[in-house]
């Protein structure tokens, strides 16, 4: 059993997120399950989403407390909450952001990828400036830093839960999957994550 | 058949679709919107030949499902909590009337507070209108149970309830399996109702009975309740063979020769699994049963399966003021009279969606294993300080 | 029992539960709920210009004095339209009122009668014996005005106002211009022209009547000015240049207009033909109709592209005045010297001018002809640049000076008619304000300051449905017998209870009345009546900034100005 969570803002596309991942964890066999933070939502307000991935069905319902990998599609939320809670030691920290890893200055015991989605995703015409959806590119770089699903298998998934713009959604998604940066847990102190 | 990652309430609607709903009216409210919300787009784009009937209130949209099943129509609709209550009095008309309507009911808290969340207290507390009523566990559990209620409701005359947890079912995101049509035309015959109001033989519907006949409709509307216990059972069971899922009214979890039961509906039975799971592997006799079917409750099989155990944990998702878990009430009604019946410890827990983890569900069990007597008739779990 | 230490949550029977406060209900006041921090975009009132207000050429501010007639201020909306136009009583007789045009009532129902209430106005403020406002200082600095029409009045008012001593020259004896030489009196009365001249008297200005530039005086005699105005309009009628035009019976309409205006006009009777399609035409066919003749209007466009006002089309008509249209004449013909009939040649439009209106293209062959004894042309007025050669360049027929009248010579500007070729009173008006703003700043040696054109408040930006229905007041007419036996009035007045009823319908686009709709409509109750602002206030600590105010406000008098960065 893997668990993510997905830390965004209302409107930026982490449900979407949340359940394009497990969409195309789906289709390489793996049972998913994957919910949004249960509460009302408004537009920027900070929003939370969660993902299940096992290789047995899933009979539980209940929400993540301990996850093994967290995505951050605000960077400005670094600030504002503890993306870090629950989270497991050697999990990845995955955000939207156009600095290094090592630029954010987040604790070493975690894996720390960064992905400029927001600049990705305007290229491609996603959003607004005020508002870039920025989901489907970042599911590509979580493809590339934890290889725990294909490339193929987020972009096959794309058309199904991005009906707009779908061939733009996955050329982001290519795009962030070729320009995502990662450093491992432990790195600066030599040791392996 | 195909299998897609779906959510609860989309479960819903590609099961009215399956099912050849041709009259759909509906009041959208949060947790159940994302069902009409599919059900007019698929009305609207031609997958579904029925009509969409956007209604003013919730007690319209029962009142027009109403008109459309009198008619001999199949009809549908989706609510939840205060929706639900604002049907109360079509909910009794529509037992009354004998019309084999289906209604998802996305199982919300009532307010006041205001609270979105998952409780059963709005469906529980319409028990006693003459609906049947199903609870899921999860949105495979859903889209197969909306079907057969449509065969059981049509079977027996009676109207039928199917419940499921706001969010935790309604907006989680699991792989669901659709089953191909042909063979959801084959178990579910198209409806035909022994009377419908038609132009070309006019008849009275629901006047005032001469003779003084209404006890004996009451009789044979409890009767027909009665006898969607076995339909329920056969539904279920011929599903099974045709769709390879089978969801017993009353589903016994490695119960065999467990001395405490576990005791739940809805989807804390599915996190009661993983306890179960690690206990029995602890070499603990402990098991779980889920009560899929409510309405009618089902005697027979609660006494079977519970009757002998020692002990009962029933986790209740509800509350009946002044009296306490409405399941465990239930159940302890059920099993009155009985020689060495088990002794019933009630919980309730998750009221208004409340978290209930595997670790709330294995204290339960650790508490009922720690006395001989609850301390209380009602037992509450995890309230705060 | 003892408590369990291993378990993630109490599991207890009620009666050992804590007891807490008995229903929801938040422990301190919501108002310690900061809920200003949401905020994103913050309401803000503002005074927006009304199109009403924009599209008057004088300047008026329209949408004030409709306030304060609504609310049965008569003075004070005399003064206002005063502190623009020194002659609403004019003005709400022959203005085209331009301001009802884009009107936002026009999303409810018809445009507001501005003229009518303005007209109203000026009625019950001098029968209320209001006076010219006293003037600042004293009347040292003398500045000649060439030319008393509406262009020079205006800017002697101006001038005045701002304690200069205006000398106001003109050809002919009384002020006035083309309000008196011009517009017979069943459209403007005299005693109305007269009594806001005497204003302008009351406030130092002096008329000197009689004097015509290049005859009776020259360059050298504006010597002692220390600036001059020109504003000699357009009084010339141009030349038809169709063969007769020299027979007897065949005369310019401005030239019939100013001698019926001077010396009072003869009986007449018979058909008579008059060319053109504007207010002159318009006139001279109405004067004419009343001297005894039997008028018929020919224009070569359609009726829609009359430049007269469709009112003054509609009275013609109800008086009797015959209409062709899509003519034009060819030739005048005469017996003995004397013109027996005019020729025609019928028209059809073709392709768009200039102007936007079809351009009229004869229809071969088609020709026919009217018996008249006389014929009278309309179809425009020239400037006589010539007497001013030696003062203001000319080009194209006008005089040449810019929006602010600047000629490029010094000391001496030029507007009005002469200048902009505008041919309306508003205008002319309009013209003389800039004017005396524009000599008040050359003498303190200041350019005049080009303000931007501000956005308008348009038919989105109001809320159409928190206004009643009403119907517009349109004013009576004089019975029709009488009106052509005579020069009375022909347009009656609005009593002055029908005038605040018509000014009550003023949606007061752009500028807040203190409705109290924002106030009703904030769920933060973040809204407090401040009338020493002489408004609202808005309560930042608790303005979500949602914007709903803004979206209910009647009249576009708020808008969302973004927060600065974070």
């Amino acid at each position: 059993m893997i668990s993510i969570r997905f830390h965004g803002r209302g409107g930026q596309g982490a449900v979407i997120a949340s359940k394009l991942l497990a969409t195309a964890l789906f289709r390489e066999g793996w049972q998913v399950q994957a919910f949004p933070s249960f509460g009302a939502e408004r537009t920027g307000a900070p929003v939370a989403a969660f993902l299940r991935a096992d290789h047995r069905p899933i009979t539980a319902h209940y929400q993540v407390y301990e996850p093994d990998h967290v995505f951050v599609l605000d960077p400005v939320l670094l600030q504002t909450i503890d993306v870090t809670a629950g989270l497991t030691d050697g999990g990845w920290i995955l955000v939207n952001s156009s600095r290094r890893p090592e630029e954010l200055e987040l604790p070493d015991r975690f894996s720390i990828g960064t992905s400029d989605a927001t600049a990705i995703a305007l290229a491609h015409g996603l959003g607004s400036r005020t508002n870039p959806i920025v989901n489907t590119a970042i599911v590509g770089a979580f493809a590339a830093l934890t290889g725990l699903v294909t490339l193929e298998s987020v972009v096959d998934a794309i058309p199904d839960l991005v009906p707009i713009k779908p061939d733009a959604n996955q050329a982001a998604a290519r795009e962030a999957f070729a320009q995502a940066l990662g450093r491992r847990a432990g790195a600066l102190a030599g040791r392996e994550g | 058949m195909t299998t897609k990652v779906m959510e609860g309430t989309h479960a819903i609607s590609h099961a009215v679709t399956l099912s050849r709903a041709r009259v759909i009216a509906a009041y959208p409210i949060t947790p159940s919107s994302g069902v009409v919300e599919l059900l007019s787009e698929m009305c609207a784009d031609g997958r579904l030949d029925a009509r969409f009937v956007a209604v003013e209130s919730e007690h319209s949209a029962l009142a027009t499902c109403a008109g459309a099943s009198q008619t001999g129509l199949r009809a549908f609709t989706a609510t939840s909590s205060h929706g639900l209550a604002y049907m109360h009095e079509m909910l009794h008309w529509c037992a009354g009337a004998r019309l084999p309507i289906v209604l998802a009911d996305v199982n919300r808290a009532m307010g006041s507070p205001w609270n979105i969340f998952a409780d059963q207290s709005d469906s529980l507390s319409q028990r006693d209108t003459g609906w049947i009523q199903y609870y899921c566990e999860n949105n495979q559990e859903v889209l197969d149970t909306i079907i057969q209620a449509f065969r059981v409701a049509e079977q027996v005359l009676m109207p039928a309830m199917v419940c499921l947890d706001a969010f935790f079912l309604s907006h989680t995101s699991e792989p669901v399996a659709i089953p191909d049509q042909k063979l959801v035309d084959a178990f579910l015959p198209p409806f035909a109702p022994p009377y419908a109001l038609a132009p070309d033989d006019p008849r009275a519907f629901g006047g005032l009975p001469s003779g003084d006949g209404y006890m004996e409709l009451r009789a044979r509307m409890e009767r027909s309740m009665q006898d969607a216990v076995g339909a329920a059972e056969t539904a279920a069971r011929e599903y099974a063979e045709m769709f390879g899922r089978h969801h017993p009214i009353l589903e016994e979890y490695r119960t065999e020769g467990a001395a405490l039961l576990l005791v739940t509906s809805g989807t804390i039975a599915g996190t009661a699994r993983a306890v179960v799971d690690a206990r029995r592997e602890a070499g603990e006799q402990v098991g779980m049963v889920k009560i899929r079917l409510f309405r009618p409750f089902p005697f027979a099989a609660i006494r079977a399966a519970l009757g002998g155990a020692k002990k009962l944990a029933v986790v209740d998702r509800n509350l009946s003021f002044g009296h306490g878990g409405i399941m465990a009430s239930e159940i302890r009604s059920a099993l009155c009279n009985q020689p060495s019946a088990p002794i019933v410890f009630s919980y309730i827990a998750g009221l208004g969606g409340r978290d209930v983890t595997p670790a709330v569900i294995d204290d339960v069990v650790s508490a009922t294993q720690a006395v001989e007597r609850p301390e209380s008739d009602t037992l509450w779990v995890g309230l705060k300080e | 029992m003892t408590a369990r230490p291993t378990f993630s949550v109490s599991i207890r029977a009620l009666e050992r539960a804590p007891a807490g406060t008995p229903m929801s209900v938040s422990l301190r006041s919501t108002r310690d709920l900061t809920t200003g921090n949401w905020r994103t975009f913050r309401p803000t009132y503002v005074t927006r210009p009304s199109p009403c207000n924009l599209d008057c050429p004088a300047g008026t501010d329209v949408r004030a004095f409709l306030s304060l007639a609504a609310d049965g201020d008569a003075v004070g909306a005399w003064r206002t339209i005063r502190e623009h136009n020194p002659l609403p009583g004019v003005c709400g007789r022959v203005c085209y009122h331009p301001c009802e045009h884009a009107c936002n009532r026009l999303a409810l129902d018809e445009p507001i009668a501005v003229h009518a209430i303005e007209r109203a106005i000026a009625n019950r403020a001098l029968a209320a014996g209001a006076t010219a406002a006293p003037v600042a200082g004293a009347h040292l600095t003398p500045i000649a005005v060439v030319g008393a029409g509406p262009a020079g009045l205006s800017a002697a008012h101006h001038l005045a106002r701002r304690g200069y001593a205006v000398t106001v020259f003109d050809e002919m004896p009384e002020p006035g211009g083309m309000l008196r030489y011009g517009i017979p009196a069943y459209r403007l009365p005299r005693p109305v022209i007269d009594a806001e001249i005497d204003l302008l008297r009351a406030v130092g200005v002096r008329f000197a009547g009689g004097v015509r530039f290049g005859r009776d005086m020259g360059a050298t005699g504006l010597a002692d000015y220390a600036a001059t105005f020109v504003a000699i309009g357009a009084q010339r009628s141009k030349r038809s240049r169709i063969p007769g035009d020299e027979l007897a019976g065949v005369r310019a309409g401005v030239d019939s207009l100013r001698e019926v205006n001077t010396a009072g006009g003869r009986r007449t009777s018979g058909p008579v033909v008059v060319i053109g399609g504007g207010n002159t035409a318009l006139d001279t066919a109405r004067v004419l109709r009343r001297l005894g003749a039997e008028p018929t209007i020919v224009y070569r466009r359609s009726r829609a592209d009359m430049p007269a006002h469709p009112d003054e089309i509609a009275q013609a008509e109800i008086e009797g005045i015959a209409f062709v249209f899509y003519a034009a004449p060819t030739a005048f013909v005469g017996e003995d010297g004397r013109l027996v009939r005019v020729e025609f040649q019928r028209m059809r439009p073709g392709a768009p001018d200039a102007s936007g209106r079809p351009r009229p293209e004869p229809i071969p062959g088609s020709t026919f002809a009217l018996d008249a004894g006389q014929a009278y042309t309309a179809i425009g007025e020239d400037v006589e640049t010539e007497a001013l050669a030696d003062l203001v360049a000319a080009a194209n027929g006008r005089l040449q000076a810019d929006r602010w009248g600047r000629t490029g010579r010094r000391a001496i500007f030029a507007g009005g008619d002469a200048a902009t070729g505008a041919g309306t009173v508003v205008e002319a008006i309009g013209s003389g304000r800039r004017a005396a703003e524009t000599i008040d700043g050359y003498l303190h040696g200041q350019d005049p300051v080009e303000t931007g054109q501000a956005e308008r408040v348009g038919q989105s930006d109001v809320n159409v449905f928190y206004f009643g229905r009403a119907a517009r007041a349109h004013p009576g007419l004089l019975e029709t017998g009488a009106a052509i036996t005579g020069f009375s009035e022909v347009v009656g007045d609005l009593t002055w209870a029908e005038a605040m009823a018509e000014a009550r319908r003023c949606l007061t686009c752009g500028s807040c009345t203190t409705c109290d709709t924002c106030l009703v409509f904030c769920p933060d109750a973040a809204i407090e009546r401040n009338p020493a602002a002489g408004g609202y206030t808005v309560d930042l600590a608790h303005c979500k900034g949602c914007g709903i105010c803004v979206e209910e406000c009647p009249r576009g008098a708020m808008v969302l100005v973004p927060e600065e960065q974070r």
